[in-house]
């Protein structure tokens, strides 16, 4: 009789520990994938916000004058889009040489313009040899034209 | 969701922003300096409205090198032209520097030209005297061609004048006024043509030579055209087109007085019987109808200093084998009308013509009484028609420059 009382409450502890441990399961489970999700949420919305800013970056080489005395440029760029951008570096590319103008990231509000004076670019241009100008953002969009000396 | 549906419509967006780009089209249609302010039209030859927003205007003068931004704000619909672009800008233009001059639009697209730079780099210029060889004292035209061969606009094309240096040579060459004085815009690979009324005077073989630039133009870029002095020369047809519809071939005027010769001399004895031969030629063109040469028709010789012309009539044929010259077959024919309109001359034709009778119709050679000098002409008197008895439509005609001595 004693016996068989104590099988009972046996089986009864070892409903509650399976219980027990299948509830502790569960939510380590859900904590883990909340934890997750967010983070992935945070990820996916950060990739987003990085690549619509890049997608509405316009950025147009506007105006290109050719300096004689000394010989430089000036390059003027404009921001066409919604968005404030940084221009890191402009290149200048022509057959017979190229030079990298860093600058230091240069921020351009929307509808704005910044103009490169030759002190900068200090570019030793030569006549009807055509330029390929090329404008590089912090977000990676590059922007180029090409110009030719008169 | 929500973030995917975000992201393709800033695509979309950004899409729509840089075709709209592509579409934009604009040019500059008209350019004039008012007041020594810009003066430009802008037309819109795209199909979206566009924003004219900014003007940039470079000094490229060898020295003195500058350049300027000016806010221009100007909205402009598809088709239409905004005028007077520039004169409410603060910018003045010197005429005698050269400028770059770029317009751009709110979408980033733009249109430059260069102004009074023609001296930045030489063109291609022409030069033509037309007609090279002109007679003395005639209109000539001289005419100057010039191409824009670079790849900006040009603007304020003109020759300089007066002409510097001015013609040289032997001859006398005036000229008026440039045709048109100038042009106000040269696109790239457009061609400026100006053009002179010149009259050149002199003897045959003097020369004019004309040099030209264009004013302010690169140092040596000019082109010459000569104009020479010639002699007037009119072929018979020229005088078909000038003196009337009936001509004679000069050259083959010719005389006999027997031994079966004829002569292209000028000279011929007096006295003694003579007979004519003349080719005449009839430069109408109307088919069908005939010139019908009338018997009345005779050549005429007026001798100077005398009174009284000697005609010799029109014949049908002449004997010249013997020592004297004899009409074989007078101008004589059946009619109707009898022994009139005998002989015809269809539309583009010629016809060897005979003269010597002293009547009309009549069979004796007639002869020069005394000497002198003889200015002689061709009355020719007949009648359009399509045969001979047909009353057509009269025509008669005096055709002058025969000329004979009687020694």
């Amino acid at each position: 009789m004693n016996l068989r009382a104590r099988k009972g409450i046996s089986s009864i502890i070892a409903a509650a520990i399976l219980l027990s441990a299948t509830v502790m399961m569960g939510t380590g489970l859900v904590s883990w994938s909340h934890t997750n999700l967010t983070s992935y949420q945070a990820s996916l919305s950060n990739t987003y916000s990085t690549n619509v800013n890049k997608l509405n970056e316009n950025l147009v080489i506007e105006n290109v004058w050719f300096v004689k005395n000394p010989r430089s440029l000036n390059v003027t760029l404009t921001n066409l889009g919604t968005e404030g951008l940084n221009v890191t570096d402009i290149k200048l590319q022509s057959s017979s040489s190229t030079q990298d103008i860093p600058l230091n990231t240069v921020t351009i509000v929307p509808k704005h313009q910044y103009t490169v004076f030759q002190p900068v670019t200090n570019y030793n241009w030569q006549s009807n040899v055509p330029i390929t100008i090329t404008a590089t953002t912090v977000r990676g969009s590059i922007f180029t034209t090409q110009v030719m000396p008169p | 969701m929500h973030l995917l549906d975000n992201y393709s419509q800033t695509f979309l967006t950004t899409n729509q922003e840089r075709n709209d780009k592509q579409r934009e089209n604009f040019k500059i249609a008209t350019f004039s300096l008012v007041s020594s302010k810009l003066n430009m039209g802008i037309q819109n030859t795209g199909d979206i409205p566009i924003n004219i927003t900014r003007l940039w205007v470079q000094n490229t003068t060898a020295s003195g090198d500058w350049f300027r931004t000016y806010t221009v704000n100007t909205v402009v619909s598809p088709g239409a032209t905004a005028s007077n672009i520039g004169q409410s800008l603060p910018l003045y233009i010197d005429s005698a520097k050269s400028y770059n001059i770029k317009l751009v639009t709110e979408r980033g697209n733009s249109q430059q030209f260069a102004l009074n730079s023609a001296g930045s780099a030489p063109l291609n210029i022409q030069l033509l005297a037309l007609p090279a060889a002109t007679p003395s004292g005639l209109t000539a035209e001289l005419v100057m061609i010039v191409t824009n061969n670079g790849s900006s606009t040009l603007t304020n094309i003109s020759p300089e004048q007066p002409f510097n240096p001015p013609p040289t040579g032997s001859a006398l060459c005036t000229y008026g006024t440039a045709k048109p004085p100038k042009y106000d815009v040269l696109p790239p690979g457009g061609t400026a043509t100006f053009t002179w009324d010149v009259v050149v005077s002199g003897q045959p073989n003097d020369s004019c030579t004309f040099t030209a630039n264009i004013k302010n133009g690169y140092p040596g870029n000019t082109a010459t055209a000569k104009f020479t002095v010639t002699t007037l020369k009119v072929t018979s047809t020229d005088w078909a087109t000038n003196t009337g519809i009936m001509t004679i071939q000069y050259t083959s005027f010719q005389w006999s007085q027997g031994n079966n010769q004829w002569n292209k001399s000028w000279q011929l004895s007096k006295s003694n019987p003579t007979v004519f031969s003349l080719n005449v030629t009839n430069n109408n063109a109307t088919s069908g109808s005939n010139f019908y040469m009338s018997s009345k028709t005779s050549l005429v010789f007026h001798q100077i200093g005398n009174s009284g012309d000697l005609q010799f009539f029109v014949v049908n044929g002449v004997d010249i084998t013997g020592s004297t010259p004899t009409i074989n077959t007078p101008y004589t024919c059946t009619g109707p009308p009898t022994d009139d309109f005998c002989v015809n001359i269809p539309p583009k034709g010629w016809k060897i013509v005979y003269f010597g009778a002293k009547t009309s119709s009549g069979t004796t050679v007639g002869s020069f009484p005394s000497t002198g000098q003889d200015l002689a002409y061709l009355a020719v008197f007949g009648k359009y028609a399509s045969s001979q008895s047909a009353s057509g439509n009269e025509y008669a005609q005096n055709l002058p420059y025969i000329a004979l001595n009687i020694p």
